[in-house]
């Protein structure tokens, strides 16, 4: 390419569309994504002057794994269609996994409510009201039994989206694969077992972050001599973005904590050539499709470079990351809810061409209520559409090359490397934790994208524009949690702290205190604990009794 | 002195999602209002104390996990039982519409759901908000 | 609006709504608020006031609700006032102290009540002065303030307190150095929370070096100590600073002393900004004020000239001299 001509055709462009900007009313005052990055209008082969593929890109399954993680990537294999899913009783979220299955989805992905993720069992007065109504009611064994009822664990893969009692549910689900005659090394799924973005993001803490690393460490160890099909953490990203931080910050604050992680289990003694290879990644994809696909390919060259070059992994799959990407929910409006399937579709749409390894689509109503039947249905079929209809699938990295998307893939890595700087000066990510300086950032990132709402300097179909007086609010019908699931979960419970060997109980209960306190790995103990049916709450509450209780800094 | 708006944004239950009672926090501080944020995890019990003892015009509760039935017919009746029933209580998260009905047939002044401008919520205030003199 | 009887006396009987009603009316300078004062003044002084100060982020929110624990736990009725700043722009404020409060919320010998500093006018100290006297009126007999301790109206507040205990951390040298502004000089007691942390020794020995330099007049001893808030640790001895600094203060007369001062700085404070209100008020009135606010701004006229003319017509018109 002749540069000078490249140039020459640049600098006219530029005047002519600068004489334009000046004259007329462009439709925007500013042009901006969804994290307030102003974009050029243009971009030519001058933005990569001096790109080396080999450095930047590699082929797709080599470092640095810009461009996927798989040589064949899609056309081998798509994507995991795993919707989350989970809600009231083990019994109906049975079913609807089940439903799921039927329809065409891959994988499962457990959302267990909200007393289940702050190890509280649904008989405490704290659980009061909140029984199923966002996630599966899990207290013991006996409801993992009928979650997986029918469900063959060596065949389907379970991701679980759990965090401070991770530990616990992953004794669970092991227990009820033995009772299926399902050996650990064929069990494959995730933990999301990620608690670090729990204090910055998402907030299910309970207890503080020195002892809850060193329980994500005991998975790690576990499943390294115990489950080598499962991966041990999803280092999220996705609830970090929900909570209102901008692209950047998500994949900065995502990456330092995966960083953390590996410090603490190189720490410990574990070999990351192995380890490494089973932790994975959670991605949020946002309405900005461009953004969202240079971030997934920033991730993939970061970490790469991050694994072989601060920690020495020579193994290929401990430097390639793998990750799950959701939709975002923070983009779903409550007016006008059919639009969110459109939202969905390029969001879902910037997943594929990101070369994500599984997708959750979400559904149109739920920014009023957990889906229904006929919402997650469309979504599953969004993803069905983009796998089959769109072509998407069937060339690996297609936006490759594009000067717009490597510029942006730079930029990005730049502004990743410029935050681990900072935070690395604050003395790392709990000192920047305590310090409050992620929940800062985040804080004023989404105020400042409410004003520009606000301001109209953001349009948002059907909420500050094209909004429609008539339009049907909300959707017809919606997925309620009927009140009698509270009475029914509690006196199941009371039916099985009935049932239970007491004795058993108090002594694996004891054992767990006991190797808690010793700092030994408390796996085999939770283990032990699961099968003589304790509840997540007296386990919890062991560990709240060994490790204390964690009180977040307050901060705006 | 002229007399602030004073308002308490609660987060009930269990539920830890609190972008939205922090970016509304910001926007009353904006307006001129006082704002007292309780933080995480309040019991009903909690919140009444925490309304009386600061002596606010209104509480605003969030909540994003489903349980908003039953936490805000827990406060209602807090607020009946200790006589303050005059504070002023609004909300916001995920809260379809038929439950908007009901928390209002208990006395809660208004729902803002997911899309509202923090404007109208201000606006809501500075026209509802009865300054209780004695 | 006027005074209202019965709420004087739903609150002399104990009624915390009461009490957090005429609170606000208290701080807000409502219309009558003097008469609530006043009426009050018989029921106050059972109260011993500890004032907690120090750069944000050091762990006060934690140490003063574990502290106020203590203190409940020895049987005593607890009132806390957090002070948090507010927008110098809209006057608004997000106050976050409530955050740290925990299990005692609920006791009902335990009143929280959030300030937020209203800006630059000094009206902070006068407001925090009036509501630990509404408190004590409450009978509370222990009132902990807590500030974040970097500005003048911080120190009128902690002037406001019997004891003050400053709280710092181990870090930067510069946490220690950002207290100079006067906070060393009141402090009686010394905390370093998250004592747990590197620099531990160095704060130690600039604080210790600080407190020689700087002699108190009371002659007393005063003490640092290391606490780690988070997990309660150094709490009780600080609690057995403050029954130790009230002891000697009581013990040597020095309270007394304090009190009257207090007092004396109180009736100054009101009585200055009750000028300034009045005067204000009658100057803003005036056909000519506006247009003198005009020359200045515009440049016509200093800023100093026009102050002399301001005072020449204060003193011929509203004090009544002579313009000479």
């Amino acid at each position: 390419m002749n540069l000078e001509k490249m140039k020459e055709s640049f600098n006219k462009w530029k005047s002519d569309y600068d004489k334009k900007k000046a004259a007329s009313k462009f439709r925007q005052k500013k042009f901006m994504s969804v994290s307030s990055y102003e974009p050029e209008p243009l971009y030519t082969p001058l933005d990569l002057e001096g790109f080396d593929y080999f450095e930047k890109l590699g082929i797709p399954g080599d470092y640095p794994f810009t461009r996927g993680v798989h040589n064949t990537l899609y056309r081998e294999r798509l994507w995991t269609m795993r919707q989350f899913a989970g809600f009231g009783t083990a019994r109906q979220s049975n079913e609807r996994y089940k439903y799921l299955l039927k329809n065409g989805q891959t994988g499962l992905s457990v959302a267990f409510h909200l007393p289940t993720l702050m190890g509280l069992d649904s008989d405490n007065p704290l659980s009061r009201g909140e029984i199923g109504k966002d996630g599966v009611a899990i207290d013991t064994l006996a409801d993992m039994e009928i979650l997986f009822d029918g469900i063959p664990l060596d065949k389907v893969s379970t991701s679980m989206t759990i965090n401070a009692p991770a530990a616990i549910l992953l004794a669970m689900y092991i227990a009820v694969a033995k009772k299926q005659g399902v050996a650990p090394e064929k069990l494959s799924g995730t933990i999301q077992n990620d608690i670090l973005k729990e204090y910055i993001a998402q907030k299910t803490f309970i207890f503080p972050p020195e002892p809850s690393i060193k329980l994500i460490v005991d998975t790690i160890e576990y499943c390294s001599k115990h489950l080598p099909a499962w991966n041990t953490i999803s280092i999220s990203g996705y609830h970090i973005r929900e909570s209102g931080a901008t692209a950047l910050q998500e994949l900065a604050f995502t990456l330092i904590d995966g960083r953390t992680y590996v410090e603490a289990a190189i720490a410990r003694g574990l070999d990351v050539n192995d380890f490494a290879s089973r932790l994975s990644f959670f991605f949020n994809s946002h309405n900005d499709f461009f953004e969202e696909v240079a971030k997934f390919r920033a991730a993939r060259r970061i970490w790469a470079k991050l694994m072989k070059e601060k920690f020495g992994a020579s193994n290929q799959r401990a430097q390639l990351m793998r990750f799950h990407t959701q939709t975002a929910g923070c983009s779903l409006t409550a007016n006008q809810i059919e639009n969110n399937i459109v939202r969905v579709t390029i969001q879902a749409l910037a997943a594929v061409m990101g070369g994500t390894q599984s997708l959750h689509t979400n559904s149109m109503d739920e920014a009023l209520a957990l889906p229904t039947e006929k919402a997650v249905r469309i979504a599953l079929r969004t993803q069905q559409i983009i796998a089959n209809e769109s072509g998407a699938a069937n060339v690996i990295d297609p936006l490759g090359g594009s000067y717009y998307v490597e510029k942006l893939t730079d930029e990005m890595e730049k502004g990743v490397w410029n935050y681990f700087d900072q935070i690395d000066r604050m003395g790392g990510v709990l000192a920047a934790i305590d310090k409050g300086f992620f929940q800062s950032e985040i804080a004023d990132a989404s105020f400042r994208y409410q004003r520009e709402i606000e301001r109209n300097d953001r349009v948002i179909v059907g909420v500050n524009s094209y909004c429609d007086a008539n339009a049907e609010k909300g959707g017809g019908e919606l997925l309620k949690i009927d009140e009698k699931v509270e009475r029914e979960q509690v006196a199941a419970l009371t039916e099985v702290k009935k049932k239970r060997d007491a004795d058993k109980v108090k002594a694996s209960l004891e054992r767990l205190k006991n190797d808690a306190k010793s700092g030994a790995n408390v796996m085999y103990a939770l283990i032990d604990c699961v099968e003589a049916y304790a509840s997540l709450g007296e386990m919890c509450d062991i560990f709240r009794e060994v490790y204390g209780v964690y009180e977040e800094p307050p901060m705006f | 002195m002229s007399e602030k708006i004073k308002v308490l944004i609660a987060k009930p239950g269990l539920d830890g999602h609190d972008r939205g009672a922090k970016v509304v926090a910001r926007a009353f501080r904006d307006a001129g209002f006082e704002v007292i944020y309780t933080g995480l995890r309040q019991t009903p019990e909690q919140i009444v104390n925490a309304a009386i003892e600061e002596d606010v015009d209104a509480i605003g509760v969030s909540i994003l996990s489903g349980a908003h039935n039953h936490c805000f017919s827990e406060i209602m009746n807090l607020l009946k039982h200790n006589q303050v029933d005059d504070i002023m209580v609004f909300g916001g998260g995920i809260i379809p519409d038929d439950d908007v009905a009901y928390l209002k047939s208990i006395g809660v002044a208004e729902i803002f759901g997911p899309g509202t401008p923090t404007d109208d919520t201000v606006k809501f205030l500075k026209a509802n908000v009865r300054k209780g003199n004695e | 609006m006027s005074f209202d009887a019965s709420l004087l006396g739903r609150f002399l009987r104990g009624e915390k709504r009461a009490c957090a009603r005429i609170i606000s009316i208290v701080e807000d300078r409502r219309r009558g608020y003097e008469e609530y004062i006043e009426a009050l003044q018989p029921h106050v002084g059972s109260a011993y006031v500890v004032g907690i100060t120090g750069p944000p982020g050091v762990g006060k929110s934690t140490l003063i609700n574990k502290l106020a624990a203590e203190f409940l736990a020895s049987g005593a009725n607890i009132g806390v006032i957090a002070v948090d700043p507010s927008s110098p722009f809209t006057g608004g404020a997000v106050l976050g102290d409530r955050i740290r409060i925990g299990e005692i919320g609920m006791n009902p010998k335990f009143y929280f009540r959030s300030l937020s500093s209203r800006g630059s006018l000094g009206g902070l100290s006068e407001a925090a002065v009036d509501i630990i006297r509404v408190l004590d009126a409450f009978k509370k007999e222990v009132i902990l303030v807590e500030t974040v301790g970097t500005g003048q109206n911080e120190v009128d507040v902690m002037r406001a307190c019997d004891t003050t205990v400053v709280v710092t951390m181990p870090g930067t040298g510069d946490d220690v150095q950002a207290q100079k502004a006067g906070i060393l000089e009141i402090g009686n007691i010394f905390v370093i929370n998250k004592s747990d942390r590197d620099g531990v020794e160095r704060t130690l020995r600039e604080l210790q070096s600080m407190l020689m330099m700087n002699p108190l007049n009371e002659k007393y001893e005063t003490p640092i100590i290391l606490a780690k808030s988070n997990i309660g640790e150094g709490i009780s001895a600080i609690k057995e600073a403050v029954d130790r600094h009230r002891a000697y203060l009581e013990s040597s007369g020095w309270l007394s002393v304090k009190r009257s001062e207090r007092n004396i700085r109180a009736f100054r404070n009101l009585v200055n900004s009750k000028l300034i209100e009045e005067i204000g008020l009658r100057l803003s009135q005036h056909n000519d004020y506006g247009r003198l606010e005009e020359e200045v701004k515009s440049g016509a006229l200093s800023p100093h000239r026009a102050s002399i003319q301001i005072m020449e017509y204060i003193k011929g018109k509203i004090l009544h001299h002579s313009a000479e």
